[in-house]
Formats: structure tokens, sequence, C-alpha cells
């Protein structure tokens, strides 16, 4: 198949690997984040970690769009969709996110009507079919995902369907990373920026981490290839005292991003002041609402959202995971009270989510899961 | 994988696309009036999806993510 069995060659992630490990130097340890979630899926299906020496680490990044949403929202969205009349339309992987009461699925369990959609265009879909209804769409995601919802809004409102309204949660990713690279946990040696989220932004929002922090960025593909050069490219400028920003990805991300998709976002929505990400707490700039020119399809105003705070349950380590300061297997109900069928916390709701990548292609080192154990048995 | 699909079609990827932050390569079949195109998964279905955002013709090869055209695979 064009575009994947050319970056699934064995040979050449062999040849790839070998040049990595070249370019290590001895007795030092290396640290590098992947940002996107899509990443770490393709980092454990396809088994990367074993192709790298034992000197680099790869930490899981903060962009899985389910795994940063609170708890508290996923209860304002319940009783959002709990109103008269409300259709609520969500993501798959948002149907089974735990809030404190239960998850969307409970609630539609419960007689609530929470619809699973593939696109806001679906949830557009279900408002024109439902006049009498008013329908919801809870919106998630970073920059890959706003263009639709952006989009769709934009179609709304020129066909004058007023039924329709956006419970919005799109987060943007570089407050994250900064939010990361501020934190005193964790010293990473750089980053794979994310693929798709950069379709739309562009290369130039990270600049910022090699000019004032001094780490080297490689915009990374999706497949196995696209992430071994991505972090031979990185080891490659760590080897030689670079801090660059360079995009692998170049066959899909322009350099300025999509202009026009940007327009969109820019002219539906606005920046909040702050917004709650789960684990990394309150981080300012990093989320979206709808703008005050489309405050007509903001389900905010439209609806009393009462905006409760919810602790994250105490068992859960998710904001470590995020953070990249524990492994997976290394928080405490890891693959025992949290599995995928019952997720405790997000890491472990979306395959995306470094928890669920970790549980479902057998990535767990059970020998430290037992350590881990017998650290919190005390 | 399903890559849009519509209400009540089951999603069979290991990834939940729309959720994820990956977007998919898809080709363009034809325009459709509204800034929409019908487009061929690669998987023997064609589903429709916006393309209001990009400039692509039938042939191309775009990125699609949650039913939205957010890039064209070699433009640059």
């Amino acid at each position: 198949m064009r575009f994947v069995d050319e970056f699934r060659d064995a040979d050449k992630a062999h040849a790839l690997a070998a040049k990595i490990a070249a370019l290590c130097e001895p007795g030092r340890q290396y640290k590098i984040m992947e940002v996107c979630g899509g990443h770490t899926h393709t980092i454990y299906k396809h088994g990367l970690e074993d192709y790298l020496p034992e000197s680099i680490t790869l930490v899981h990044g903060p962009g899985c769009p389910v795994c940063v949403i609170p708890m508290g929202r996923v209860d304002d969205a319940i009783h959002l969709a709990s109103q008269p009349d409300v259709i609520m339309t969500s993501f798959g992987d948002m149907m089974r996110v735990p809030g404190s009461q239960g998850s969307f699925f409970d609630a539609k369990a419960a007689g609530t009507d929470i619809r699973m959609v593939y696109s806001p265009l679906d949830s557009l879909k279900i408002a024109r079919k439902n006049p009498d209804k008013r329908v919801v769409f809870m919106a998630i995601g970073f920059e890959t995902t706003a263009p639709s919802t952006a989009m769709t809004v934009l179609r709304a409102a020129a066909e004058g369907i007023e039924n329709f309204s956006v419970f919005c949660n799109h987060v943007t990713i570089v407050p994250a990373i900064k939010a990361i690279l501020d934190s005193p946990d964790l010293r990473l040696d750089g980053f794979l920026g994310p693929g798709h989220v950069s379709t739309v932004i562009g290369c130039r929002p990270y600049e910022f981490i090699a000019r004032d922090y001094g780490r080297p960025v490689v915009v990374a593909g999706f497949e196995p290839l696209d992430i071994l050069q991505s972090i031979y490219q990185l080891m490659l400028q760590l080897a030689e005292g670079r801090a660059e920003i360079e995009n692998q990805y170049s066959r899909v991300v322009p350099w300025n991003g999509n202009l026009v998709a940007l327009q969109a976002i820019g002219q539906t929505m606005e920046l909040r002041p702050y917004f709650e990400w789960r684990g990394l707490g309150f981080i300012s700039h990093s989320a979206l609402k709808m703008s005050e020119q489309y405050a007509a399809f903001d389900a905010e105003l439209l609806f009393k959202v009462p905006g409760v705070r919810v602790a994250d349950p105490k068992a859960c380590q998710c904001g470590e995971v995020l953070k990249g300061v524990l492994k997976p297997w290394e928080c405490k109900v890891f693959g025992t009270a949290c599995t995928p069928e019952t997720p405790i916390g997000t890491c472990m709701v979306s395959p995306e989510g470094a928890c669920a990548a970790y549980y479902n292609f057998g990535r767990m080192n059970r020998e430290r899961v037992a350590e881990a154990a017998e650290v919190s048995r005390g | 994988m399903n890559m849009t699909g519509g209400p009540g079609r089951e999603c069979h990827g290991d990834v939940c696309i729309t959720c994820s932050d990956t977007a998919v390569e898809v080709t363009v079949r034809r325009l459709l009036p509204g800034g929409l195109a019908i487009v061929d998964t690669g998987q023997g279905t064609e589903e429709e999806v916006s393309v209001a955002l990009v400039t692509a013709s039938p042939g191309d090869r775009i990125l699609v993510h949650a039913a939205e055209a957010i890039g064209v695979v070699g433009a640059d």
C-alpha cells in the first residue's frame, strides 16, 4: 500500500536503529518525549522500544485528547445531557471516560440521550433531523480536531441551524508542552513533535522550545520508520550540540500549517484564560471556547453548566503518567483495578492513552509491576 | 477501519480515529457542492467528508480527521 509499506520496512528499521545506537554517548541517558498519543500507539503496536538502545527512554506525553479531560468536565457534560430535550453527541472513546458519577455510557444506560458520532458533521445531521431537540456536540481534541468543529459551526451558522451547539473542550498542545518543560519533575532531552496537530498549526509554534529551552524538536509521522527516523534526527542534533525544529513529516506537514483551518478556528473560537487538564492542573491559555461572534453555538452559555471541579481518584496516577514521570505499569492500579474494560483513569480509556497502549500490546514489565505492588503494600 | 462512519455505524479500527489525534489518508473521488467530497477510504468504502479547508481535486490524497480534510499529502 502506497505511503504505508515503504514506512514499515524491517531492514530499514534495523539500519536506522544501528545509526541511532552509534550516536549514543557512553554513559549518557536520553529521555525523549513523544508528545502525541498517536505516536505512543505506534511505538507499542510495532514494539519500537525494542529497536532502541537501553540508554534511550521514550516518555509518553499528554497528547491524547481523551486522557487530558478532567472528571469535572465529564460531570458537566452529563449534567448538560440531562437537560430537557437535549441530545448529547460525542466521539466513541469519550463515552467510557469516567466522571465522578459514572461515564456517558452509564448515563445513557440510565436513560439520558447521549449518542456516539464520528464527526461534528454527524452531530449537525442529528440536529437537522430533530428540529424540536437541542443537539449538543461534546468537542474534544487538539488542533487536529478543532478545524472540524470550527467548520461545522460555520456550516450551522450558514444554514441557520439554531438547535445545534458545542460544549467546547478543545485544547492546544503548545501550553501543555511548556507546562511540562517548566515542570521540576522531569528532564527531557528532546521532543517528537505531533504530526497531525502540526498539519494545522505548522512548525513555527515549537520554535520557543529550541530557543528558550535549548531542546530539539522533530515533527514526526506515524509510521514506524517515521518515528525511528525522527529519533535518529533528534539524536544527531544532540550529538552535534544543536537544538532546532526539524520537520520529518514534510510529506504532510507544511512549515506554516493550514492557514485556512487556523482562520476557521480563529473565527469561531477564542482562547480561554485557563483550563484544567487532567493530571497537569490549570494551564493558562491552553484551551478554546466559542468566540463572542459565535456565542449562539456555545452550550456553556445556552445552558447552565455547574462547572464543578472533581479531584482525580486517589489511586489513579494519570497525572504522573501524562507528565512522563511514571511509566504506566508503575501506577498502583495498572492492570489490576484499572483496565481498558473498567478504567479508573483516562490514560486507560483511549487506545492512544499510554496505559491502554501498554496494556493492549503487552508492554508491561511484570517484574516492575510486582515491585510497584510491593511498594504500595508498604 | 471506519473513517468517518455515521450515526449507528461501528468503528472497527484498533484506535478510535475520531477520538485520537491521528488523521487518516484517503483519496478524493469527486467533489460535491458545499465544500464536501466523496472519498475512497482504501478499505473498499466511500465516505462523505468536508474539503472546505483544503484545495483538493479528484485523485488527490488528503488527510482527514473527524470528517474534515486538514491537509493534502505531498502538497508542500
